[in-house]
């Protein structure tokens, strides 16, 4: 190993698909598998000083439980690390990268989050998929979005970022759009950096010069659902208790029916009314609009994991945090 | 100005452009940057070299511009090889021997150049502003097996490259491997064998193959689907 290198924390939770010399596909369900893994792909040491943390497995769900070991992982290592890179399952990274980026504000280190192109162990549905990503990219993307993402994580970024095929979005900005090509993520706004000869990182970025502010609570258990327009909702009142909100896309053209204006009043609860253009108000939910629909379902989960009051979580869902809001 | 003089203004202005255009894309966190800006710069240094040496009557003047050439190419094949084992990404690191056998030799050349005992004389020869040189065939080979040995581990590392990158990178191994070695092959061919035979005819051809590299990376940095 060259000397100098800079120290990078592999974390491994799922997401870890990679073929072997042999053509096999092999992924770290355990903590005995790293040491195979990582001898795929020798060069990862080449580029910086790697070590991996086990997480997850290949099998295990993503979700608040892991998100918050993560964070409290990553906060243990943060003076010895140089950046951080995880990988996570591709259908959750967003929500991953959303979920580290509130509740680690300002760290003054480099979170990357990458990915295969497939998630679990179990492959016999998907070998049509497998053959056709082999023959197309040549493999599962996961070591060149790894080698991509090492680079990236070495150097300052304001907040945790998606590193994937030819780009790097920060995880505010992030879409998932599975029909992609190259890339199966899209950001709403510029990239911060783009993989075209060799890694492209934006000359203005750099860490967040305010205080770091932590949170280390696992993320509230939220009620999410699509409303659609003339259909009613009917749920048993006793069903919601076991939730801390409400989170319901809504239509962005039409209001919402009188009866549901005053399930909402009833409900008594933290309600989040979403739509990326526009939302029409109503008495009891808060409207948030101009974010990523995962930008305002992680913010939702942040900010009811907390114990702000009522009146603190309408002014936190309606306040630029971390630059989620557009404009 | 005769069409090969335009030639070399021509594909050293390219190199100098994508120099540039390389080089203020940041080279801070970028070694890919550093080494290919090197490669590009002294890629127009060897056809302004050239451009120069064949533009003078004063056979002094072409002594000095001529040999310059030869120092830009050492320097050109160096820059190639620091810039493969960083393109795409770096799978190995040059070893101290390896660094040793690459810098002593041209440190060593690069003096030779400079004396009687690479370039022996200088006679005018085709037209008044044209030349030939008369080598001195011992450090000659040396020049000739030392420029040819970086080439090919050059392109070697790159062939290795290519059987480990996946995805994108594949690809853009793939097309500047091909285009180094076009320029490679052209280049030996037209400024270092006919050379060896005394033919100058056409040593104004070498540099205008290196455009393929430039058109290689200018498609990399600004691929249709991202305009």
């Amino acid at each position: 190993m060259p000397k100098n290198n800079k120290k990078i924390f592999l974390f491994l939770a799922g997401g870890t698909c990679i073929f072997t010399e042999a053509g096999h596909i092999f992924s770290v369900k355990s903590q005995d598998d790293i040491e195979d893994w990582l001898a795929q792909m020798p060069e990862l040491n080449i580029l910086a000083d790697i070590e991996p943390v086990f997480i997850s497995g290949e099998d295990d769900l993503i979700g608040p439980n892991i998100w918050q070991t993560i964070a409290k992982e990553i906060i243990k290592r943060s003076e010895e690390a140089d950046g951080f890179v995880i990988v996570s399952k591709i259908d959750q990274l967003i929500n991953t990268s959303l979920a580290l980026t509130f509740a680690l504000q300002n760290l003054k280190k480099t979170i990357i989050t990458t990915t295969s192109r497939i998630s679990g162990s179990n492959f016999i549905d998907k070998k049509e998929v497998i053959s056709n990503l082999k023959n197309k990219y040549g493999g599962l993307s996961l070591r060149s979005n790894l080698i991509n993402a090492i680079q990236v994580a070495q150097q300052p970024l304001p907040a945790p970022a998606i590193m994937f095929g030819t780009r790097l979005i920060a995880a505010t900005r992030a879409i998932f759009d599975p029909l992609g090509d190259v890339n199966v993520f899209s950001s709403i706004s510029d990239c911060w950096g783009k993989v075209d000869f060799g890694i492209n990182v934006k000359s203005n970025l750099k860490y967040n010069q305010q205080k770091a502010k932590i949170y280390s609570d696992k993320l509230a258990d939220i009620l999410v659902f699509d409303d659609i327009p003339g259909v009613p909702w009917s749920f048993d009142r006793r069903a919601l208790t076991a939730y801390r909100g409400i989170f319901i896309k809504v239509d962005s053209y039409q209001k919402l029916g009188k009866n549901k204006q005053e399930q909402i009043i009833k409900w008594k609860m933290p309600i989040v009314l979403y739509n990326y253009h526009l939302t029409s108000t109503s008495k009891g939910a808060i409207s948030v609009s101009n974010c990523t629909f995962n930008t305002a379902l992680i913010k939702t989960m942040w900010a009811l994991s907390n114990e702000f009051n009522k009146k603190d979580f309408e002014n936190i869902m309606t306040q630029n945090i971390i630059e989620e809001f557009l404009n | 100005m005769s069409i090969q003089n335009l030639t070399l203004i021509v594909a050293g202005a390219i190199n100098l452009i994508m120099s540039i255009l390389v080089f203020s894309r940041g080279v801070r966190h970028s070694k890919i940057n550093l080494y290919f800006s090197f490669l590009t710069f002294f890629n127009f240094l060897w056809a302004i070299g050239l451009w120069l040496s064949r533009s003078f009557t004063d056979l002094d003047l072409t002594s000095i511009f001529a040999r310059s050439t030869y120092v830009s190419a050492i320097a050109i094949v160096i820059s190639l090889l620091y810039f493969v084992v960083h393109f795409p990404n770096k799978i190995k690191v040059l070893s101290i021997k390896l660094k040793f056998i690459v810098w002593l030799p041209a440190i060593f050349l690069v003096f030779i150049i400079y004396s009687k005992l690479f370039i022996t004389h200088f006679v005018n020869s085709y037209s008044e502003y044209e030349y030939i040189s008369y080598f001195y065939k011992p450090f000659y080979w040396v020049y000739f097996v030392y420029f040819i040995s970086i080439a090919l581990l050059s392109l070697y590392f790159l062939w290795q490259k290519y059987k480990v990158v996946e995805g994108l990178f594949k690809k853009q191994v793939k097309f500047l491997f091909l285009a180094i070695l076009v320029a490679f092959i052209f280049g030996v061919h037209f400024d270092l064998f006919l050379l060896y035979f005394g033919d100058f005819r056409f040593n104004w051809l070498g540099p205008i193959f290196t455009v393929f590299i430039n058109a290689c990376v200018f498609y990399f940095i600004f691929p249709k689907q991202e305009k």
